[in-house]
């Protein structure tokens, strides 16, 4: 169960009460300077404890394998119920087509923002920045979005994400 | 003293964060927005519409193969059905940009470039003032082979708690010597306020 730590700052420089950490010894004669110290101690071996637990904290997620689906999505924050499936890629008259199927994970409908950013072999953009389209998925249904590049020269793509 | 360096700490870096040495000049209250951006100030016809029409237009109509070899081709002006107030020409005029950059057609002076394309002619021939080597002959001209049109359309249904407006954007390419319709396609936009 947590303590829940109870500070009551009076003045700067004067004493901190920490009930639930302990009681600093107090002399034979009360001395309020050494009470003040024994409690900045203490402040500051909890700071250290907290920044060494932290440490342990669950470690980023790997990054996605490249060429995979995932390695072409990039989410502006995190995708919150919006789970990406497959994606198919296709050239038709010169053109780069994309389809990327998505689910909607929760029960509720969901508008989201996204565009297609459109790349060279190199993966530099090949194209000016498209605009961000608005998308209304239902709850729970699977989705595909499509799209066409604007030029012959497209060779790779980025699926650009948003959930508000 | 623990205190006193803490303060002076805190000071410090209240401090550092007023410098600014940002290279603009005005008052804080107006910025830059991002023209990509998706544009909900009212239901009324948008940037993010005209875009959105655009871009899906021109890409299905370049991928749809039918523009081969680069052909001429005539945009008129799309016919505005609806109830507001919307500048067409922009986005016939960013149709066209579009496709230029793809490559996969060419443009005839349309209709509000004529004029001027016969004033520069007549004025290049007629005038006298230009070398006859450099002046630009007149029966050159490149004849459109199809032409584009289109028509935009809205249906605007009110209630005590909504404004639900439908726009229906349609595009067709015609074939002029055939006046075949090639291809067609339409972009379908809702916008709802809810009260």
């Amino acid at each position: 169960m947590t303590q829940v730590v109870r500070w009551r700052l009076k003045k700067i420089g004067q004493t901190v009460n920490l009930p639930s950490i302990g009681v600093c010894p107090v002399t034979r004669l009360g001395q309020p300077q050494e009470r003040s110290l024994c409690m900045r101690f203490k402040l500051i071996a909890v700071a250290a404890f907290a920044l060494l637990t932290s440490g342990c904290a669950t470690p980023p997620p790997s990054p996605p394998a490249p060429g995979s689906a995932a390695s072409k999505v990039v989410a502006m924050g995190e995708l919150k119920n919006i789970a990406i499936g497959n994606m198919r890629v296709a050239r038709e008259n010169g053109f780069m087509t994309v389809g990327v199927q998505l689910n909607n994970t929760d029960k509720r409908n969901k508008t989201f923002y996204y565009r297609f950013a459109w790349l060279s072999a190199e993966g530099f953009p090949v194209a000016d920045d498209e605009v961000w389209k608005p998308q209304l998925i239902y709850g729970g249904q699977n989705s595909f979005l499509q799209s066409i590049a604007p030029t012959p020269k497209a060779v790779d793509f980025r699926l650009e994400l948003q959930t508000p | 003293m623990f205190a006193r360096v803490s303060c002076l700490a805190v000071f410090a870096l209240l401090v550092s964060g007023c410098v600014d040495n940002s290279p603009t000049l005005g008052s804080n209250n107006i910025s830059y927005g991002d023209p990509r951006a998706v544009e909900t100030v009212t239901n009324e016809f948008g940037s993010t519409d005209l875009q959105m029409i655009a871009e899906s237009m021109t890409r299905s109509l370049a991928q749809s193969g039918v523009l081969q070899g680069r052909p001429v081709v005539q945009v008129y002006d799309v016919m505005n059905k609806t109830s507001e107030y919307i500048d067409t020409r922009e986005i016939t005029t960013s149709i066209k940009t579009q496709l230029m950059k793809s490559g996969v057609a060419r443009f005839a002076s349309d209709n509000t470039a004529m004029q001027s394309q016969i004033d520069q002619l007549k004025l290049q021939n007629q005038s006298g003032l230009y070398k006859k080597s450099t002046v630009a002959k007149t029966g050159n001209m490149i004849a459109a082979k199809y032409r584009l049109e289109g028509s935009i359309s809205s249906i605007v249904k009110r209630s005590s708690d909504y404004k639900d407006v439908f726009y229906k954007f349609s595009l067709q390419l015609i074939d002029v010597e055939s006046g075949l319709a090639e291809w067609m396609d339409e972009k379908e936009i809702r916008k709802t306020t809810e009260r």
